[in-house]
């Protein structure tokens, strides 16, 4: 099997998975923001942190 | 005020969605780049590179779209790029800033309208169908170019509700078309497994081939600039604008990927007409290669390519437009470009002025400049403005998170703009080893703004309310001398900070320089500012009066509506080595540990910070300074050095050993003169053992009359989200108390930077 081929379908499916992960992320955060009414970033990383 | 009364000023109406938004960042980004890229890039770094390119390409925009999306989260207004330089650099830069991204956009919809003029009249001229308009191709084609151009600048006029509905459709039409393409492909796969050999060999010509496609394919990743455009008129900005910047980089990454996947699957091994290996014969034909391998794929196979590029011109030229406005109109309005650009249509609600000086740079370079050189330089210019995007959004955070209602924050900050920055950096440079033309174009806009900013914008800017206003200000003298800031708000917070300013002084044989930040209520205009100087210009007169015959000392009177900032920024532009403030001691509200002006100053400041809670003006003869290490403890024990020579008074370090959580604290002879001067002859130790470390240190205060504490040395994101031991011990001390911070070389640089 060719190394290449295994060495970069890893790296494509990573990148991918990497960008999907990120938005689905990003979109929770959105959400709790607005859910939250939370304003300034200091207030939002300690709700974030809390809800850890 | 005058010139507007009895005039009620137009505004752009809301009525983008966030699927329209969606949309106009899709169009904008799945323009004819990537029919024309996947051929080039099969040509130039074989079958796997085409895969990774466009996947890589992905990851990197993925992380200046988040940027975007949390600098739009936090100003949801039009102008994009350039209303984040100008909060995270000022007037200057996000002029350039507004001016690349109104160059550029435009440039790039003369590009695509003179894409659609060269496959439309090829395709009818196959049908003899031109021979009316001119005998000449080149002569049709610009006359297409230039009505394609009018009927979208119709378009954007007619509204952004129009803009949005005309351009989502075409830009889900070539979507829809090429996810088609991709699932045939991934069908085509399974089918037939043997065409999985068509990736071998997968890197022919190795891995660095992959960055130099990365390099011009990258531009079929920058529609985000039109969603952030889009502030004004989108319902829901703070939620709509990052969910639609970060859903259009996704889609157009997995779109990109599976149809370079389906194109290198549709074609067979050995098959009539095919010499080579598959990824060779559709390399072998560059730009027409995509085309080439879906004809093989399904039956007219051309025909629909020609139409799908047609779709994504006119998408890209109508998303483009709509961004250039946006940009002028931005700069009109901030009267950065002369105030008509700010004009916006009564009736239609569209800024018409703007829009017209768009339609001339996107008609005049369509018909008149090499269309192809000029936009590789645009290009360049959109990689610069995202490189100065992913600064801005780091200290957009660190200088403004307080101050901004944001929708949206990254995770993984500021790591993510980090690896962009380095990334776009390098692409942009690569750019320029590849279009020669562009190394005069790109600079030469850049020049050209510099001189338009100069000759108009810095004297009929208007000071937006972020920013910071000297109010009244004494010249400097100049010298090397040791600079410390005193920030005094009022009469009664100024005498108190008297002695121990003056003792620290003249320790450092300074030269003093007193701040008062008026702060003036938000809903008071910035015109009457002045009214709101009175208490602090007392205040400087007191410290004045007893320190001016011992130190040179000058004063200035700024207004910020952030009082934190204001000080940060007069302490960053004084090049301050040290800055004393007084602390009432009660933090109000949760989110701060000990206040909203003194968590920042501590957090953020580039030089040695001394806040004083309570000490009055008396001698302190029994000084605690808690002991735990760190260059903030040997600021400390340097504070308390200078106080007891002056006081003469003993100085304890303290130290409490948790036995569950046993520390290894350096002694405190370890510290060396050039960490701080320390007279080690007055300070005695003592050690505690305790697994309350607050309360401990709380206790023992009980018998001192000063506590110094060194603030903590925690990295920032955690000082935020967990309380510190000093700040515990800060809040609830009832003695006077000195809570210092000292900041290293490397630190301070970093911080004066950002």
């Amino acid at each position: 099997m060719n190394t290449g081929l295994i060495i970069g379908t890893l790296i494509i499916f990573t990148g991918l998975g990497f960008i999907l992960y990120l938005i689905w992320k990003s979109r929770k955060t959105i959400e709790f923001i607005h859910k939250n009414e939370l304003k300034s970033a200091r207030e939002i990383h300690k709700k974030i942190h809390e809800r850890k | 005020m005058s010139e507007n009364r009895g005039h009620i000023p137009a505004e752009l109406s809301r009525d983008l969605s966030l699927f329209h938004i969606t949309m106009m960042g899709l169009g904008m980004m799945i323009g004819a780049g990537v029919f024309l890229g996947i051929g080039n890039v099969i040509h130039v770094a074989g079958p796997g590179g085409v895969l990774l390119t466009f996947t890589l390409n992905g990851v990197i925009a993925i992380f200046t779209a988040l940027s975007y999306a949390e600098l739009s989260s936090a100003v949801p207004k039009a102008g994009g790029a350039y209303n984040y330089a100008r909060l995270a650099f000022g007037r200057g830069p996000s002029f350039i800033a507004g001016w690349m991204e109104w160059f550029a956009s435009s440039v790039a919809g003369s590009l695509y309208s003179v894409t659609f003029a060269i496959y439309v009249v090829r395709y009818f001229e196959g049908l003899g169908l031109t021979g009316w308009i001119s005998s000449s191709t080149y002569f049709t084609e610009k006359i297409v170019a230039f009505l394609v151009a009018i009927f979208f600048l119709y378009i954007n006029y007619r509204g952004a509700s129009e803009t949005g509905k005309v351009g989502a459709l075409f830009t889900l039409g070539q979507t829809l078309f090429l996810i088609f393409i991709g699932l045939i492909g991934i069908v085509v796969a399974i089918k037939d497994p043997s065409r999985i050999q068509n990736l071998t060999p997968y890197l022919p010509y190795g891995w660095t081939k992959i960055l130099v496609a990365m390099g011009f394919t990258y531009v079929a990743f920058e529609g985000y600039e039109v969603i952030a455009q889009a502030g004004d008129e989108t319902v829901d900005p703070k939620r709509n604008l990052p969910k639609a910047m970060l859903y259009s980089v996704g889609i157009v990454t997995v779109t990109y990927v599976a149809v370079a996947f389906a194109s290198l699957m549709a074609v067979k091994a050995g098959s009539p007409g095919v010499e080579g290996l598959p990824w060779e014969w559709i390399g072998q034909f560059k730009e027409r290669g995509f085309g080439e391998a879906i004809a093989r794929l399904m039956p007219y196979g051309n025909f629909f390519l020609t139409l799908a590029v047609i779709f994504a011109s006119v998408s890209a030229l109508n998303a483009t437009i709509y961004s250039a406005t946006r940009a002028s109109y931005a700069l009109g309005r901030d009267r950065m470009l002369p105030k008509m650009f700010a004009k916006i249509s009564a009736k239609r609600k569209t800024p018409w002025v703007a829009m017209m000086f768009t339609g001339l740079i996107v008609i005049g370079v369509a018909i008149f400049l090499p269309t192809m050189d000029v936009a590789s330089s645009a290009s360049i210019m959109f990689l610069l403005l995202f490189f100065l995007v992913n600064i801005s959004v780091i200290r957009v955070r660190l200088n403004m998170g307080d101050e901004l209602s944001y929708g949206f924050i990254m995770p993984f900050f500021p790591f993510l703009p980090v690896i962009a920055i380095a990334c776009q950096g390098f692409l942009a440079v690569w750019l320029i080893h590849m279009t020669k033309i562009s190394w005069i174009v790109a600079p030469a806009c850049v020049v050209t703004g510099i001189r338009t900013d100069l000759l108009c914008s810095k004297s009929h800017a208007i000071i937006t309310e972020d920013e910071i206003q000297v109010l009244e200000e004494e010249q400097e003298p100049t010298g090397d001398q040791y600079r410390i800031v005193v920030a005094v708000a009022n009469p009664e917070n100024a005498i108190p900070m008297i002695r121990t300013t003056y003792y620290l002084s003249e320790a450092k044989s300074a030269r003093v320089k007193l701040i008062h930040m008026v702060t003036v209520p938000e809903q008071v205009p910035l015109t009457d500012a002045e009214r709101f100087m009175m208490e602090g210009k007392e205040g400087i007169t007191e410290v004045m009066l007893s320190l001016m015959l011992k130190f040179p000392i000058t004063s200035t009177i700024r207004y910020c509506r952030n009082i934190a900032r204001g000080i940060l920024s007069t302490a960053k532009e004084k090049k301050t080595d040290m800055l004393i403030m007084g602390w009432h001691g009660r933090p109000r509200g949760h989110t701060f540990g000990l206040g909203s002006t003194v968590d920042v100053i501590l957090e953020r400041s580039p030089c040695n910070v001394v806040i004083l809670k309570n000490c009055g003006n008396r001698p302190f003869k029994r000084i605690l300074v808690p002991w735990a290490g760190g260059p903030n403890g040997a600021f400390a024990l340097e504070v308390a050095s200078i106080i007891a020579q002056k006081d003469n008074s003993e100085i304890i370090a303290f130290t409490v050993n948790d036995p569950k959580r046993p520390v290894n604290i350096p002694p405190v002879s370890d510290i060396t003169p050039n960490q701080a001067k320390v007279d080690f002859s007055r300070i005695s130790f003592k050690v505690a053992r305790s697994h309350q470390v607050t309360d401990a240190i709380l206790k023992e205060s009980e018998a001192y009359d000063l506590v110094i504490l060194g603030s903590t040395r925690d990295p920032l994101i955690r000082q935020i989200t967990r309380d510190s031991i000093s700040n515990a011990v800060a809040r609830s001390c009832r003695k006077p108390m000195i809570i210092v911070k000292a900041s290293g070389r490397l630190r301070s640089w970093i911080k004066r930077w950002l």
